[in-house]
């Protein structure tokens, strides 16, 4: 990673994660101090956040001393506004003099017409987090501030057709995030069809899969043993799963894994103590 | 108009500490904190002037309401109440431009408020416990309260306004965001009623006590947009629980009626433009109020109102929380002249 230089800025960063609920990256510019980042649509000012949140590895990376990342949490819904305007995320400093504009690390080209098609979705405002492969199940949890039906989120493979999940089991820890407490997650791999063994899985909150739920690791599904036919035929007729309140919820382990133990979303969503 | 979404009522916001040890909210300390504590705070303005003025708006209303009260004694009715008494009452329109109440919401919300409703009740309401904020908001959100005013002592058996302490930090509702459908909602002669699970789920989950508000004549009750509150059962139906409820919104915003926002497919947000009592006049005119709704079928819209007001129909075209709802009926010279502004005292 190294500096670039725009309009007299030595700057560098961008945006890691577009969700729906949430913008977060880092940024740092030479002899300037950034000081927060806001999202613009035209005029309008839809949200704004400091930039304050630790990030060694940009840190590492760079040389650099200090907290360059940033996590802007995107309102439910938003008004009618003029939308000829492309929304932009800009990085400040302190009195705003100077400024840069911020796009995808991953797809700079893309960063205009991904936000507005977020601004201007239905998915505005969904939060959400794989928890990963714990005790045999995929478990997450999605779901918005207010919302009174379940989040629908995808399992994504390549090559797969997208699975549609209804986020909707009891989990303990989302009510104090002011979530439906209701909008967990919980699937059993083997009610996949077949061809989703030993194959590596995401998810996400769109069926094209554009804006993915965060995750801390890569999950691939455990290879699938053969199956008698008639078995298979009646996992494929089912579509569409819906997963009813299961009591496996309730078996999770008393400890957070090691590798989640460092993710915020998995602490305050499963409700583990972090010890 | 630019719009700041991340605004926020000072009551509301994360450095509300801050602000209160550094005397943003002046003599308004007290009624700060429970607003941000508990959702709602109380004021004993206690001024001779101010009783009279609230006796001024029952001896307006008594005659007018005098035939409705006979009905709703003998069951034949439900509990009468007037809107937007303050057209034809001066009275009214007093109590709902108090300065020093005025002043207290500017303090407490970092805005200036604006009057835009008002309710009269000669007996307890039984409405269902609600948030305002279906009703009612803003965006940025927040800038709504209402400003409950006993305008007699309140009696246990009149069916006293009810609300539940901490309610007010559950989180905002809307049409899209319960997921209902459009058709069902418009269809409904009163949409709150597709709320009331939600709400009653939240009370049960979060164990919110219910409290009663048994105020001496003058006091009053400000509620955040969200607090839940209702009235309580009439036990006594010839009791009299005289009250007026102010509604205010706040300068800078876009005004709104969540219980009809749909999601993008189903027609979008429904916005309002409302009249502000004391400048007479919509807070948008007729030029920004089109500005605001370019997106929203603005020609349709406009053309209706300025063409054809008798087939315009509110409930289609989003821009009315009820059919009949005066307040927000007030567009423009002819629709104004519709509604007689004058005044009986």
């Amino acid at each position: 990673m190294g500096l670039r230089r725009e309009a007299g800025i030595a700057w560098s960063g961008g945006i890691e994660h577009l969700l729906p609920g949430q913008i977060s990256g880092w940024v740092v510019a030479k002899d300037m101090p950034l000081q927060e980042v806001r999202l613009l649509v035209g005029p309008h000012l839809i949200a704004r956040a400091e930039i304050n949140k630790a990030r060694p590895d940009v840190c590492e990376s760079l040389g650099w001393q200090g907290t360059p990342g940033f996590s802007l949490k995107l309102p439910a819904e938003l008004p009618p506004v003029d939308w000829q305007p492309a929304p932009r995320l800009l990085a400040l400093s302190a009195d705003g003099s100077q400024q840069v504009e911020l796009g995808l690390i991953s797809q700079p080209k893309q960063t205009a017409s991904l936000l507005k098609a977020l601004l201007q979705s239905d998915l505005l405002g969904l939060e959400g987090h794989v928890d990963g492969l714990l005790q045999g199940a995929l478990r997450g949890w999605a779901g918005r501030r207010g919302q009174g039906q379940p989040a629908q989120i995808w399992l994504q493979a390549a090559g797969q057709e997208p699975w549609s999940l209804n986020c909707n089991q009891w989990r303990d820890g989302l009510q104090e995030m002011g979530l439906p407490e209701h909008s967990g997650f919980y699937l059993d791999p083997q009610a996949l069809p077949p061809g989703w063994g030993g194959i590596e899985v995401w998810f996400s909150f769109d069926q094209e899969g554009q804006f993915r739920l965060p995750q801390q690791e890569r999950v691939v599904l455990p290879a699938r043993p053969a199956v008698e036919s008639g078995v298979v035929h009646a996992i494929e007729a089912n579509a569409s799963l819906t997963v009813g309140n299961n009591p496996a919820t309730q078996e999770w382990p008393t400890r957070v894994p090691e590798d989640l133990g460092h993710h915020w979303q998995a602490l305050e969503s499963s409700g583990f103590t972090s010890t | 108009m630019p719009l700041d979404l991340t605004g926020q009522p000072l009551i509301d916001r994360s450095d509300f500490q801050q602000s209160l040890e550094t005397g943003t909210f002046g003599r308004w300390a007290e009624q700060a904190i429970s607003l941000h504590d508990k959702g709602y705070c109380l004021v004993d303005l206690g001024s001779s002037d101010w009783l009279e003025k609230t006796d001024d708006v029952v001896n307006a209303l008594q005659p007018r309401l005098e035939a409705e009260l006979k009905l709703w004694e003998s069951g034949e009715s439900g509990p009468p109440r007037l809107q937007d008494g303050w057209i034809d009452h001066g009275s009214i329109r007093a109590l709902a431009l108090e300065p020093v109440v005025l002043d207290l919401l500017r303090h407490l919300y970092g805005r200036e408020p604006f009057a835009f409703q008002t309710l009269n009740f000669a007996v307890g309401s039984e409405q269902h416990f609600h948030s305002d904020a279906v009703h009612f908001h803003s965006y940025p959100h927040g800038f709504m309260c209402g400003v409950w005013i006993a305008l007699q002592d309140v009696q246990p058996e009149s069916g006293p306004l009810i609300y539940f302490p901490g309610s007010h930090r559950l989180p905002y509702l809307s049409a899209r965001s319960l997921g209902l459908d459009r058709e069902a909602v418009l269809g409904e002669p009163h949409p709150q009623r597709l709320f009331e699970p939600s709400w009653q789920q939240a009370v049960s989950e979060h164990a919110f006590e219910k409290q009663q508000f048994l105020p001496k004549r003058g006091e009053l009750l400000i509620w955040h947009s969200n607090l839940l509150h209702g009235g309580a059962p009439v036990q006594e139906r010839t009791s009299r629980r005289w009250s007026q409820v102010n509604h205010y919104f706040f300068s800078d915003c876009l005004y709104t009626t969540p219980m009809r926002n749909f999601g993008a497919g189903e027609g979008g947000t429904s916005l309002r433009n409302p009249f502000d009592l004391a400048k007479d006049t919509t807070r948008f005119s007729e030029v920004e109020w089109r500005d605001v709704n370019r997106m929203k079928k603005r020609k349709s819209i406009i053309d209706k109102i300025r063409g054809n007001r008798g087939d315009f129909n509110p409930c289609n075209e989003g821009w009315h929380e009820e059919k009949g709802s005066s307040s927000q009926a007030f567009f423009g010279p002819a629709a104004r002249g519709r509604h007689r502004l004058e005044r009986r005292d």
